[in-house]
């Protein structure tokens, strides 16, 4: 089956939000085929689930001083840190029919991948129901989905490097301040690759390329302009807007 | 009068409630890092249960949860109608000032 693959790009976390709506729309009315697209953010974000607090769980006036962004995500799940140039993301938007049938079933497809991935790298994790991927207990991919009109969008982050004091004050862990025991505690729960393996980060995002790709013809095909034009109107109009980010 | 409590069912993921009542749900809120397919049926859930007395019993309220479910024929993913019951008692028992 016939996979399109979106060039690498590196944009907002309101931008790569949009895109992947986008992308599930254009998926949805059928014209696009299946999608992969791997990206990072910039500036770094931290995204909360479709259905968390934004109050809640972020510090917000840590993220303004820091210049982090904020955002809430489409798909389900709990808060995400996306650190600018330390972590590799991906997105696969697809007809349901192309993908396996049901949500654990396309998150099995999903980590499957990454596992393979990363292995090729040396770093030998296996997935974690519902969502996660392990590396000895310790989470290095975090994984969600959604979907709307008959398409899928399955999206995750891969951690290339983590940075934990800089999420612990992101996220609202504790009134407290960031104690050694606190770095200690998120240490034994978080890894990433560079701690387990010598690849570069581009090395990551090639492994990562090759097995999602695995067994698929492929053709790389930028967005159209309709996809740009209608990414850049959610991005206006909802993404960044407090009434989406602020919604619960 | 509001409340607000928190529920993590053993194999599920974290669902909170923020509630305005009387002697039924004026208001309510669910949130959590929960997944639900599609997602605009927790949006049917809250409505549902907007006007719906409290001196209903549990499985009333599931009850009423568990149509909107079928009726959007939803895939549930650590939430469920016990989990969001169960955080509506805790809140409702208790004043948030």
């Amino acid at each position: 089956m016939e996979l399109r693959t979106i060039p690498y790009s590196v944009n907002s976390a309101y931008a790569n939000i949009a895109t992947d709506h986008a992308l599930l729309e254009s998926v949805a009315k059928g014209n696009s085929y299946m999608v992969l697209r791997l990206y990072s953010w910039k500036p770094s974000a931290v995204s909360v689930g479709r259905f968390q607090k934004m109050q809640k769980e972020i510090n917000l006036e840590r993220c303004r001083f820091l210049g982090v962004d904020v955002a809430r995500r489409i798909t389900g799940g709990g808060v995400a840190y996306h650190n600018a140039e330390g972590v590799i993301s991906y997105s696969i938007i697809a007809k349901e029919g192309e993908l396996p049938e049901g949500i654990q079933r396309c998150y099995a497809y999903s980590t499957s991948a990454i596992r393979d991935a990363l292995s090729s790298l040396g770093v030998r994790a296996e997935p974690s129901p519902i969502n996660d991927l392990l590396v000895d207990g310790k989470v290095i991919s975090e994984n969600t989905q959604t979907r709307r009109e008959g398409a899928v969008l399955l999206q995750g982050t891969i951690f290339y490097k983590v940075d934990i004091r800089k999420i612990l004050s992101v996220i609202k862990v504790s009134n407290n301040e960031i104690s050694e025991d606190m770095v200690k505690s998120a240490a034994e729960r978080i890894t990433d690759v560079q701690s387990n393996s010598h690849a570069s980060i581009n090395e990551l995002r090639e492994a990562l390329f090759s097995s999602f790709t695995m067994g698929r013809a492929w053709q790389e095909k930028p967005l159209t302009d309709e996809e740009k034009g209608r990414s850049l109107e959610l991005e206006e109009t909802v993404y960044r807007n407090d009434e989406w980010n602020f919604d619960r | 009068m509001e409340g607000y409590a928190e529920k993590k069912i053993l194999g599920e993921r974290l669902v909170c409630v923020d509630i305005v009542y009387t002697d039924r749900i004026e208001r309510l809120m669910i949130t959590g890092d929960f997944f639900i397919h599609p997602e605009s049926c927790i949006m049917e859930m809250e409505k549902a249960m907007a006007g719906v007395p409290l001196s209903m019993n549990d499985m009333e309220l599931r009850d009423i949860i568990n149509n909107v479910t079928e009726s959007h024929k939803a895939k549930l993913i650590g939430i469920s109608a016990k989990s969001i019951v169960a955080a509506i008692r805790e809140a409702t028992a208790k004043k948030v000032s």
